[in-house]
């Protein structure tokens, strides 16, 4: 017991990049599972995509830039290529409803994992080693700004059109909002997180192999969702830590081995006994203490204070669930 | 229709021509000419079935009319999507309450004033000035419209969570905020009580005289639509069959023989 104790700390400080890049990752599924409500379970593909993009980059330096520059031209090369995916899927996809667009998805990164494996280039199912570019403190950087760039859309005319297009297709169409732009767009803006998350695992995890990006991290990324409420910001961030952390404490206690059944049962639970994530609708600024000075919404925050009568929190929760 | 007393040389806000709609074999909607001028409240009455929903679906653009035209302000508007025909200024209503549950009051009217806001998705993560100033004006705007329809105190309420009347009020608020010279009311007293409904029939009233529009609305309330509508439509089994002044309808034989079967 005292080795556990022992052990925490270092792993919890080891863990801390990762945990930064899983709630990134998270973020982006939300955009498009949560705040878009179009059912996509294949968002390991645009991480492997971005991370793979990135890992080209720096490895092989294609365009023999200064070391300097090798990070950042990898970040904007996933970035984009996971845009274009984003895009090139929602173009083909967005006429699908529902399942189908889920199982699309699923087709999407099982593809993507595929060619990985097949593409002697990238180091086919070896993989290939990169340096290490980005700290942990870095990764939390572009953690601090993922929250505002989901956070800032969320509250904005943009997003209260997607928010719109989720709650009734029917009625957002009526008042003039176009659902296909809409869509594609979150579509796009979640894989474009997705490849933001490859570009900084391809800079700090050191190796890349298509192993690391099969289908059970996408169930991973959408269970973090869905515990943490679809939808919800405060929510899915501490499910994402806490979901990356939980194997490493099961790995302290040796039982490594049980991840993917504790994964999969902690999703049937949440599921079955609170499908509105682990807080609800609550957002942190929902919290009486922070709401008297602080909203995401000053508009909202205003009308709230010039009321003195909202017992309601803010709106967005896709309760139509998974 | 030739006997409508209306101006020709000028567009009217609704004109179909013809209008037929057909699923599969059944013809839902057959040949119906509708008109609907400047600053005038028609009904569209019948009996459940006869096409009155379909009709606004085609409007709307939720359906691609099979045949015949549609013209909005003398533009054909026949076949397009409903987005694109919202921004031309047709606004509706659903008969099956159709809000944005899960959103405040207050977004759903603002959801509905997207075209009003031109900042873009960069403007929105730096929060510049563009985005400040325009955020506070669709705030004002909607704050404004709500405190006209008593839902002021209610806009920070969840929209699902409103009572049902309430909620058709803001369904009619959010057509609105889309500043409609056209709006399309599909059965606004549904569920209402008569006292309600008698407040409804004023809030239609001043919606024409305030906000300078035509409304086309479907009712099944009698009431309501014998004392607003100016003219009236009746249809059954996908046809017009009359077509006249509040009074001419009621002492119609065909529509007597519509609703009650022949004696």
């Amino acid at each position: 017991m005292l080795d556990f104790f022992l052990a925490l700390g270092p792993t919890l400080s080891n863990t801390m990049w990762l945990v930064g890049i899983y709630i990134i990752l998270a973020l982006g599924l939300n955009l498009i599972n949560g705040m878009g409500g179009m059912f996509s379970i294949g968002h390991a593909g645009f991480w492997a995509l971005g991370a793979y993009a990135a890992g080209l980059c720096i490895t092989k330096n294609p365009l023999g830039l200064p070391d300097f520059a090798l990070f950042p031209s990898g970040l904007i090369l996933a970035v984009v290529v996971t845009a274009l995916a984003g895009w090139a899927l929602a173009k083909a996809c967005l006429g699908l409803s529902g399942d189908y667009l889920a199982i699309a998805t699923l087709g999407f990164s099982i593809i993507i994992v595929s060619l990985l494996y097949n593409f002697d280039y990238v180091g086919a199912a070896t993989g290939m080693s990169a340096p290490t570019m980005v700290t942990s403190l870095g990764i939390w950087g572009f953690v601090v700004l993922s929250l505002l760039f989901y956070g800032r859309i969320q509250f904005s005319n943009r997003g209260r059109m997607i928010l719109a297009l989720r709650e009734d297709e029917i009625a957002a169409q009526s008042i003039g909002i176009d659902a296909t732009k809409s869509k594609t767009l979150v579509f796009i803006l979640g894989a474009a997180l997705a490849g933001v998350a490859g570009a900084l695992y391809a800079g700090s995890a050191n190796y890349l192999n298509p192993a690391g990006f099969e289908f059970h991290q996408s169930i991973k990324i959408l269970t973090m969702v869905v515990l943490g409420g679809l939808g919800t910001l405060t929510g899915v961030t501490l499910a994402a830590a806490g979901l990356t952390l939980l194997p490493e404490l099961l790995r302290l206690l040796n039982f490594k081995e049980y991840e993917m059944l504790v994964f999969a049962l902690v999703l049937l639970v949440m599921v079955l006994g609170r499908p509105q994530g682990i807080f609800g609708p609550k957002e942190l600024w929902d919290l009486r203490f922070i709401r008297k000075h602080w909203h995401p919404d000053r508009n909202y925050k205003a009308l709230v204070q010039s009321q003195g009568i909202s017992q309601n929190p803010t709106p967005p929760q896709n309760h139509k669930g998974v | 229709m030739e006997k409508s007393p209306l101006p020709t040389f000028q567009p009217l806000p609704l004109v179909t021509h013809k209008l037929g709609m057909t699923f599969g074999g059944l013809k839902a909607v057959q040949d119906i000419n509708l008109k609907v001028g400047k600053n005038e409240i028609v009904g569209l009455i019948g009996p459940n079935g006869a096409g009155k929903t379909t009709c606004f679906n085609m409007i709307t653009g939720v359906y691609t009319p099979s045949h015949g035209r549609i013209d909005f302000f003398g533009k054909s508007i026949g076949g397009q999507k409903p987005a694109a025909i919202n921004r031309q200024g047709i606004a509706r209503t659903f008969q099956n309450i159709r809000l944005f549950k899960q959103l405040s009051v207050f977004d759903n009217v603002r959801a509905a004033m997207h075209s009003q806001i031109t900042y873009g998705l960069f403007s929105a993560l730096i929060r510049n000035a563009a985005y400040r100033h325009q955020e506070s004006m669709v705030a004002e705007r909607s704050i404004k419209l709500l405190d006209m329809f008593d839902l002021k105190t209610r806009a920070t309420e969840i929209a699902g969570s409103l009572p049902y009347g309430e909620q058709r009020k803001l369904e009619i608020v959010r057509a609105l905020a889309t500043s409609p010279k056209l709006l399309l009311l599909d059965e606004p007293a549904a569920g209402m009580n008569p006292q309600e409904t008698a407040l409804l029939t004023q809030l239609i009233r001043r919606i024409k005289n305030e906000f300078d529009l035509s409304i086309l609305l479907i009712e099944h309330d009698m009431s309501l639509v014998m004392k607003i509508c100016e003219r009236i439509y009746v249809l059954d089994y996908g046809k017009e069959i009359a077509h006249g002044t509040p009074h001419e309808i009621q002492t119609n034989k065909e529509v007597i023989k519509a609703y009650l079967g022949e004696a």
